[in-house]
């Protein structure tokens, strides 16, 4: 079997990991994360979602590690309550492109739409994703993901109960 | 809508104790344009924050309730709300939501109007007589008041209303708390959090002002906050302690002692060593300057306030300001914006849009679920018979206080008594805020 390109490997690894979310298979998609990872979600509505600092600027999401467990926890708990049944999610990942790579960590992009199905309803969350991964044995880890969305107005719930 | 369909929305049996608000009050179509016409177009509702046009020639546009408004600060320091339309043939005259520009020009047939107001330029200039504006009438409109408290823009749609100052009646001493944490003044951070739902948006309102429901609805957040506090459960629960007020002209709200870190001046280990003197330093300060028992309700105590109809002020683990507004009778748009002290040292105001953001906001630890009630709320509205909601908490048998000035335990329901007395006296027209 030919080896996978570069651009192959991160793309199994992309939707081996949209499979785990859409799966609310949330310990294993922890597993896909490094000690230090970070999951931010950008403001809405905003041109430079993808270099926006959260230090500065009111984001929807800035995770770090010990935050992003505490809401995972609280997603898998009977008592997250907006996730309770939870929603159906599929999801949708295309245009991955590697941007860049720097020692062992490389910067990719890929664009995304989510559906989330509850209650007869179906939201969209559109946009993008940053990820900065680092390679582990065959795959990789997550040590940043970043979730633009292009979206410029937040329907349904007004909320983002699950994980992009 | 016909008067005696106004009826029996709210009710109260002081002699059983009771306070009850049909469900109804979450859905009838014809509350819409009623709530539209004898309250948002009678209140005070606000705009803006006076840090977000610092600059001169800076604008802003923004929904206030049914109005585009186009809110700016012209070159002499004049601070200005228009409806954001031209009045050549009422176009939508900025889109942008934000920038800077001394004049602004609608592009559809190039009229031009400069940051007062003034119509500077008709595009084609044959056809109209001179002194075809003599009288102002093709000036930008202005809303018909716009007034400020300590930073704060509201707007008012009846020229008759009472002033700001007097509308805010008793909630002006907890705006005043909020504005004296910090000497250089406040502003508000880049990044505004917007969404839209399917329910009416007094479940959003009265929410607000309900701590109760935190250790039932919110207890992954609790268990996750205690931790970043370095509280036992048991603290945290006796720290929940508080009251609830009401102010007058239906303003309430509650505050608690419970610990969940204000970056102001209350440090949680959550908030790392190297924030930890740089908090406690401000802290004394603002104990020095104010005083034991006021100094400690600014530095550790936590509030939320409901200005009368929808306005929050919340001063809790961060300091936010949000609005709601009914877009129909059963959908609403709502806004979160983040309030923080100017020069605040960036180790600090990283901290602290951090805590923000564990319990406020559409990612935030407690806003799903709150929204997933609202919803399961909107779906029972229409899948039960007539029912009564119940806002009695607090009340007993032969209850004789005044509810719009009335206070009780936080756990109590005054503040929401205040909210539903004043909305009910405002629709049916009884109160009409003018003086």
């Amino acid at each position: 079997m030919p080896e996978l390109s570069l651009k192959d490997s991160v793309e199994n690894f992309l939707f081996l990991e949209a499979d785990l979310l859409d799966g609310w298979k949330l310990t294993e998609w922890e597993a896909l994360l490094t000690d230090d990872a970070q999951y931010l979600i950008p403001p809405i509505g905003v041109q430079d979602g993808a270099t926006l600092s959260a230090a500065e600027t009111m984001f929807v999401i800035m995770d770090d590690r010990a935050q992003l467990a505490a809401r995972l926890e609280r997603l898998k708990s009977s008592k997250g309550f907006c996730e309770v049944p939870r929603s159906n999610l599929r999801r949708l990942v295309s245009n991955v492109r590697v941007l860049g790579k720097e020692g062992e960590e490389l910067r990719v992009a890929a664009n995304f739409c989510v559906f989330r199905i509850r209650r007869a309803e179906i939201v969209q969350y559109i946009g993008q994703y940053r990820y900065q991964l680092v390679a582990h044995g065959a795959a990789y880890k997550i040590r940043s993901k970043r979730v633009i969305l292009d979206i410029d107005v937040l329907r349904g719930q007004g909320s983002i109960s699950i994980i992009l | 809508m016909s008067e005696a369909a106004l009826e029996g929305y709210v009710r109260i049996n002081r002699e059983k104790g009771r306070f009850m608000v049909d469900k109804r009050a979450f859905y009838d179509q014809a509350l819409f344009e009623r709530e539209r016409a004898y309250i948002f177009d009678r209140c005070w509702l606000y705009v803006a924050h006076e840090s977000e046009v610092a600059l001169p020639g800076s604008f802003l546009t923004r929904q206030v309730g049914s109005y585009s408004i186009l809110f700016n600060k012209d070159r002499d320091g004049g601070i200005h709300a228009y409806h954001n339309l031209c009045t050549h043939r009422g176009v939508l005259l900025s889109t942008e939501k934000c920038g800077r520009g001394n004049t602004f020009s609608c592009p559809y047939h190039g009229w031009v109007f400069d940051a007062k107001g003034k119509l500077l330029d008709q595009g084609a200039r044959s056809g109209y007589p001179p002194g075809f504006n003599e009288d102002g009438t093709y000036n930008l409109h202005p809303v018909p008041r716009l007034e400020q408290y300590g930073g704060f823009y509201f707007m008012n749609m009846n020229p008759r209303a009472v002033s700001l100052e007097k509308y805010l009646a008793g909630a002006k001493e907890w705006i005043d708390l909020i504005i004296d944490q910090n000497e250089r003044g406040l502003e508000v951070t880049p990044g505004e959090q917007e969404f839209r739902v399917n329910f009416n948006w007094k479940s959003i309102t009265e929410n607000q002002i309900d701590s109760y429901h935190g250790p039932s609805l919110h207890s992954t957040y609790f268990q996750y906050a205690a931790k970043r506090a370095g509280d036992t459960p048991q603290q945290q629960a006796a720290a929940y302690a508080g009251g609830g007020f009401a102010f007058g002209n239906g303003h309430g709200g509650f505050e608690l002692g419970i610990k969940v870190g204000k970056p102001v001046a209350d440090w949680i280990p959550a908030f790392g060593e190297e924030t930890r003197p740089l908090i406690e330093t401000k802290k004394a300060e603002i104990l020095a300057k104010w005083g034991e028992e006021r100094g400690t309700r600014m530095t550790t105590r936590t509030r939320n306030l409901l200005i009368f109809p929808n306005t929050i002020l919340n001063d809790v683990l961060s300091l936010s300001i949000r609005t709601s507004y009914p877009e129909s009778a059963t959908s609403s748009r709502s806004n979160i914006w983040s309030l923080v002290p100017v020069g605040e040292d960036p180790l600090v105001r990283k901290v602290r849009l951090q805590n923000h953001l564990t319990f406020v906001g559409p990612g935030g630890f407690a806003h799903p679920d709150d929204y997933e009630m609202f919803d399961r709320r909107a779906i029972a509205d229409h899948q039960s018979p007539p029912f009564l909601h119940d806002y009695s908490k607090g009340m007993y048998p032969g209850y004789a206080e005044d509810f719009m000035v009335n206070v009780g335990d936080q756990s109590d329901e005054a503040q929401h008594r205040a909210w539903w007395t004043q909305w009910d006296r405002m629709l049916r027209g009884e109160e009409t805020m003018e003086g």
